[in-house]
């Protein structure tokens, strides 16, 4: 995934509040690079800090940045309309809010700079939300959700959707590959029964998408926390099964099968991944071993630095 | 709030120890009845504004009220025959921050849409217009009540009332034509194990609290600065308050046959339910006065505690993880 930002920044607001405020929590790895860990002390569901808040629009929880560092592109809603949108921001200049466009769905969540450095993937998750009603989901019915591409001005160049079998899946998560595949994981809204596919990959201009085998995903509670890529492997996590899952990005092939309680954060290291769960700790998942403890609770978001 | 995020913090360290949740018990003695009650209520309403479709006609008002009692009592069983085809939804179509519901009734009324006069049509429409939330809306708020146009009213509450009996009704039959059988016994595709079906019940009665918590409480409440009365469910009709009522004594009920009737988890129920049933304030006006306001979230933070109670004690029984990520859902 690269040593700098150029891949993407994937970290919730309150990370981001607390990168003014005061040091973000670094863990060095093995090969040389850091891992920028995000946490909730006690602000859970309050998430939002007033600087990345623009009105009438909620910030979703995930940035970009451009190659150079000098645009963050941020996922949020129009409350009046329902419709995603892309926050452009200055990061040169106090991250001064400088355009939006549209994000090409409802919902969006993640987003991504795939590593031609001029096209976005962006997880539009389908889910209408309202900050009047939280988190409570209103056009489940109707949801549909889409992986959308769109370049750094707000062309949109390609819009992937789910079958219709598939339309309560809610793409949630992306990580990207060296070679632009767009891994998604998704969090289904229906039933816990009907054993959905929780993870897909699609290359921009290379037809449909392909989604990995709904078996590989028995026990994940149809819920995907986090997902990372590296080298030609996929890893994605599930707090609620407390699984974590290695897959072949070629073949979707499930190679690695771990259960970890309460894992969520992931990112690629140097042999593998590094994982991280809600009671503090930090994981090697060639291992399996314990690297690091803290007493904070870690989240989902987790990046190589 | 910064209390019950405290104790969010102190995790209970051993988990209450549940027998084998009895599935079949409780697709048998909750969820079936449950959903033929609703059937039934449903039925019976459809008749009553067949009969007469007039706001004022009280045995129609009577209907509509038992009829969303019987909805309460299953709202938190959103699985299953209820989520396929979006019927739940459609029976049911609250919160609604951007009021679709008054603009597509007005919207059907005004187009005297044809759709409002052939049941098929109808189940297309928007499910902002659908359900007892629609219902509401036509019986009891003058916009839609006091009509200079009785027709094109009545046309759409026979339409509204029609399309409830036949979502309540194919509910059911998917509970008796399979899915209940499925979920009792499972080791099938729907159910592989016994702890899907469990994991799937926990988190139906999960969900219900959480609504009763943030929707019907939290809505009206807001903040101290800017309570939000108007935001209570089903105000025009007085029905707030007997709706964390219901959904309370349902999830009670669901609460004890799956965590085999843990005391502690039986006594906070009663506890809560007791609370809401001398609260007095049917449509949660008084969220807007300092005294009556804490009574609201106190009951807010008792049902809060009921959660954090299954979710740290009951789900780990079950072997439902009560991770920090594991409830975040981010």
């Amino acid at each position: 995934m690269g040593g700098s930002h150029s891949n993407g920044l994937c970290q919730p607001v309150a990370t981001l509040r607390q990168l003014t405020r005061r040091e973000p929590r670094l863990s060095p790895l093995r090969d040389g690079r850091v891992l920028l860990q995000s946490f909730w002390i006690a602000e859970r569901g309050r998430r939002s800090p007033s600087s990345l808040h623009h009105k009438d629009r909620i910030f979703f929880g995930h940035g970009a940045f451009s190659a150079d560092g000098a645009q963050l592109f941020t996922t949020k809603n129009d409350i009046e309309t329902g419709h995603g949108i892309v926050g452009v921001w200055d990061a040169r200049n106090g991250y001064k809010r400088v355009g939006a466009f549209a994000s090409g769905g409802i919902g969006p969540h993640d987003i991504k700079l795939l590593p031609d450095a001029e096209v976005l993937a962006i997880a539009n998750g389908g889910i209408e939300t309202h900050p009047e009603t939280g988190r409570t989901k209103l056009n489940i019915p109707t949801m549909r959700p889409n992986l959308t591409y769109a370049t750094l001005d707000g062309q949109i160049m390609e819009r992937i959707a789910l079958s219709h079998d598939h339309h309560k899946n809610s793409i949630h998560h992306l990580a990207v590959t060296r070679d632009a595949t767009a891994a998604f994981v998704m969090q289904w809204q229906g039933d816990l029964s009907d054993h959905a596919p929780l993870l897909g990959t699609h290359r921009l201009g290379q037809g449909g998408p392909a989604l990995a085998k709904a078996e590989a995903f028995k026990g994940m509670q149809a819920y995907v926390g986090s997902v990372a890529a590296h080298r030609r492997s996929i890893a994605i996590t599930s707090p609620r099964g407390g699984i974590f899952l290695e897959i072949d990005a070629r073949d979707l092939a499930l190679t690695h099968r771990m259960h970890m309680r309460d894992v969520c954060g992931v990112a690629p290291e140097r042999d593998g991944f590094v994982c991280t769960d809600g009671t503090g700790r930090v994981f090697g998942t060639s291992t399996g071993a314990v690297t690091a403890s803290h007493q904070i609770r870690w989240d989902n978001h987790l990046i190589t630095l | 709030m910064r209390l019950f995020l405290f104790a969010l913090c102190v995790l209970a360290e051993t988990p209450a120890l549940a027998d084998d949740v009895d599935l079949k018990a409780i697709v048998a003695d909750h969820v079936v009845p449950r959903y033929q009650s609703l059937a039934a209520e449903a039925a019976y309403l459809r008749v009553a504004a067949a009969r007469d479709c007039a706001p004022d006609n009280a045995q129609l008002v009577t209907a509509y009220h038992d009829a969303f009692d019987a909805w309460v009592r299953v709202s938190h069983l959103r699985f299953g025959p209820s989520e396929q085809n979006g019927r739940a939804f459609a029976l049911a179509f609250w919160p609604d921050p951007r009021s679709a519901t008054p603009r597509a009734l007005s919207a059907l009324i005004q187009n005297n849409d044809a759709a409002v006069t052939q049941p098929d049509a109808f189940s297309t429409v928007s499910i902002a217009a659908r359900g007892i939330y629609a219902l509401d809306y036509m019986l009891c708020d003058p916009q839609f009540s006091v009509t200079i146009n009785r027709s094109r009213h009545c046309a759409l509450v026979r339409a509204i009332t029609g399309d409830i009996a036949t979502n309540a009704a194919a509910i059911l039959d998917g509970w008796q034509g399979g899915y209940g059988t499925e979920m009792s016994r499972p080791g099938n595709d729907r159910f592989r194990t016994t702890s899907e079906a469990e994991r799937q019940l926990f988190t139906a009665l999960m969900t219900g609290l959480e609504f009763t918590a943030h929707a019907r409480l939290g809505r009206p409440l807001g903040t101290f600065d800017r309570p939000r009365p108007s935001r209570a469910e089903a105000w025009r009709s007085g029905r707030s308050l007997r709706h964390v009522i219901l959904s309370l004594q349902a999830t009670a009920h669901l609460a004890n046959l799956i965590s085999g009737s843990d005391p502690q988890l039986t006594a906070a129920l009663a506890t809560a339910i007791a609370r809401a049933e001398v609260l007095n304030d049917p449509i949660f006006a008084g969220v807007s006065d300092p005294q009556t306001r804490l009574r609201i979230e106190v009951l807010q933070q008792n049902v809060n505690a009921i959660r954090l109670h299954l979710t740290q004690r009951v789900g780990p029984s079950l072997g439902i993880a009560a991770g920090f990520n594991a409830l975040d859902g981010d």
